[in-house]
């Protein structure tokens, strides 16, 4: 068990350890390198339960310190792992940051685009008849009449014919300008619906970003899980004068009570 | 001169809350107490600008300390009936009544009773919800630690439990510099500076429960900094159009004392448009403010300490709270003390948001049960 939990955790080390090969330390200018072996490392662990032990004035027997070394391999094995996920986790968060980074900026791009357009739309105003083509198509109509109603006695039917033409060539010109009005609004209304629509996307957009800025940052890209430890308790080194305190608190909370129901 | 941050590692004193190891073997202890099962312990700053909660199953979270109702039938549609909490009311600001409950770290109102009720019941439902962070069991019972300001009137007391008391099965309060202090294990000989929205807590920690002597509160805090930094840039860009949300997030972000700092280059309208202003000096200048008050609190805290013991207090000076983060605030601390009481050694601790509620926890677990049971 000892051996298997010790080789467990040579073997996770291994594994996370970046690998070079001879000519690239040597490229690198390196010349001696540090070299973690199997036997050192089971040396390390044990060397430092000992340590412990001596330092604590504990007398075990050999049974007890081997359940104290592979319980100390098992703890190094968590953390090991532990520190593993935690990284894992921290590449996760700045993937999702990048992503979120990429996302931002398209819809800030988007945006960019739609104010362009939106401006675009409320400038051009929409299309009418010249006056100069009018007057120019008034005429035409004007000679195409006179030509047809030349052998009519009736001089005035031209003229009255004229205003008919007039009157429904205005009637039309109104009609086509509303019509391309009421589209240029529709358009615009689109546009301002969509800059609504991506403005609050960004704003969305901003606010992960921040929190997975924010996440990443916190301890290193650790988001915060508070360990609160245990209570005092009696053989702390400071229990005594922490209980002292504990009291004063209480006191001073009772006192609180008391004068809280005395004003009630 | 640079004044040392809080490393997880730096020695046995400094084995606090957030910095417990996780293989701490006194953990497996623990776990084994039959009588922990059922309880959970909450540590909660409820700070006038944001609330944290640390709590015995290893959730910290924190939230802005503001409660938003549905202004009108269109808005409650749109958001429910309410209440919102956190980044949500900033998000939805212009549909709801929006309550920030806390001012100078107690309940607004709570004094003098103006808008004391509708006040009492935004806290009330802030405290619900930093609660409901905690992630109980439905079947657990919670026994909470909460951190007031170091010198709050009984008023202000009487309103902070009452606001808790539905929500929790007991309750104690802490003075915050207190739980700071305990949370860090620096019970003796040490400075505690809080430095929150609304007030500035500092306390003398000697080893036993501070009395009032040994502790003082200013306004001088992340509040006035805000108001200085308003009016500075009123007076140096009139042309600028900003709100005051918008100059406390230029303060999150940009704050920095620090020589050669980063620069608060901000993006404000003028006229309607966009325009990038500098107000690195005018960010400097508010930030500095609180110092000089800071300094002359730690002296009048000093100067009255037994005389053996003051060069010892004056070179622990332990600078927490939400503006313990205005990057070089500990360096300018320590050389204006240099200049001012000939020295001094300040330290900022590890995690800001969270030291106090860490320290308010520890105080609930390290409470004998037998004495939470007596408050129920």
């Amino acid at each position: 068990m000892s051996f298997k939990l010790a080789r467990n955790v040579f073997e996770v080390l291994r594994g996370s350890a970046r690998t070079k090969s001879l000519d690239q330390l040597r490229r690198e200018g390196h010349q001696h390198v540090p070299v973690l072996r199997f036997s050192d490392l089971e040396a390390l662990m044990a060397a430092a339960v000992d340590d412990t032990l001596t330092r604590l004035g504990l007398d075990l027997a050999d049974h007890q310190v081997s359940g104290l070394n592979d319980e100390a391999r098992l703890r190094f094995l968590a953390l090991l792992r532990e520190r593993q996920q935690l990284k894992d986790t921290l590449a996760n968060l700045q993937r999702e940051g990048a992503k979120l980074e990429g996302t931002t900026e398209g819809v800030r791009a988007e945006i960019e685009r739609a104010q362009a357009e939106l401006v675009e739309e409320e400038e051009h105003a929409p299309a009418e008849g010249t006056d100069v083509e009018l007057d120019a198509l008034r005429a035409k109509l004007r000679e195409t009449i006179t030509a047809m109603l030349a052998g009519v006695g009736d001089a005035e039917l031209p003229n009255r014919m004229m205003e008919a033409v007039d009157s429904a060539v205005e009637n039309y010109r109104i009609l086509v300008a509303a019509r391309s009005r009421r589209e240029q609004e529709a358009r615009v209304e689109q546009l301002q619906r969509r800059l609504h629509r991506l403005r609050h996307k960004l704003e969305e957009s901003e606010i992960l970003l921040a929190k997975a800025r924010a996440a990443a940052s916190a301890q290193g890209g650790i988001i915060p899980n508070f360990d609160p430890g245990a209570a005092l308790q009696p053989g702390d080194t400071d229990y005594q004068q922490k209980k002292a305190l504990l009291d004063e608190v209480f006191k001073l909370n009772v006192e609180l009570r008391k004068m809280i129901a005395a004003k009630e | 001169m640079t004044s040392a941050t809080m490393k997880k590692d730096d020695g046995a004193n400094m084995k606090d809350g957030a910095n417990m190891k996780k293989d701490d073997t006194r953990k497996t202890d623990a776990s084994a107490d039959a009588g922990d099962e059922g309880i959970l312990w909450i540590g909660m700053d409820l700070g006038t600008s944001r609330t944290a909660v640390a709590s015995s199953n290893g959730v910290r979270e924190n939230s802005y300390s503001l409660v938003g109702w549905p202004r009108d039938v269109v808005s409650r549609k749109l958001l429910g009936e309410g209440p919102l909490f956190g980044p949500d009311v900033i998000k939805h600001r212009l549909s709801l009544n929006v309550f920030r409950p806390l001012e100078a770290g107690v309940i607004k109102g709570s004094d003098d009773g103006k808008d004391a009720e509708a006040n009492l019941k935004a806290a009330q439902a802030l405290v619900r919800y930093a609660i409901s962070l905690a992630r109980a069991e439905k079947d657990q019972l919670i026994y909470a630690v909460i951190g007031a300001p170091a010198q709050c009137s009984i008023k202000n007391r009487k309103a902070i439990v009452d606001a808790v008391k539905d929500e929790v099965d007991s309750v104690m309060l802490a003075s915050e510099p207190f739980t700071v202090a305990y949370g860090l294990e620096k019970l003796t000989d040490t400075l505690v500076i809080d430095i929150g929205a609304g007030t500035t807590d500092l306390c003398r920690m000697h080893g036993t429960m501070p009395a009032e002597e040994d502790q003082i509160t200013n306004s001088f805090a992340g509040d006035f900094i805000d108001r200085n930094f308003i009016k500075l840039v009123k007076k140096n860009h009139p042309e600028l159009a900003f709100s005051d949300r918008m100059a406390t997030e230029a303060k999150e972000k940009y704050a920095d004392v620090s020589n050669n700092g980063a620069k608060a280059i901000v993006k404000w309208p003028v006229n309607g448009k966009p325009t990038e202003v500098d107000l690195t000096s005018e960010m400097r200048e508010a930030c500095l403010s609180i110092v000089p008050p800071m300094v002359e609190s730690l002296h009048k805290l000093i100067a009255d300490f037994d005389p053996e013991f003051q060069a010892v207090l004056r070179d622990n000076v332990l600078l927490g709270g939400g503006g313990s983060q205005i990057k070089g605030l500990g360096d300018a601390l320590q050389d204006y003390m240099e200049k001012h009481l000939g020295g001094g050694k300040v330290m900022t601790v590890e995690e800001p948001v969270y030291a106090g509620a860490n320290g308010a926890l520890k105080i609930a677990r390290d409470m004998p049960k037998e004495y939470w049971e007596q408050l129920t």
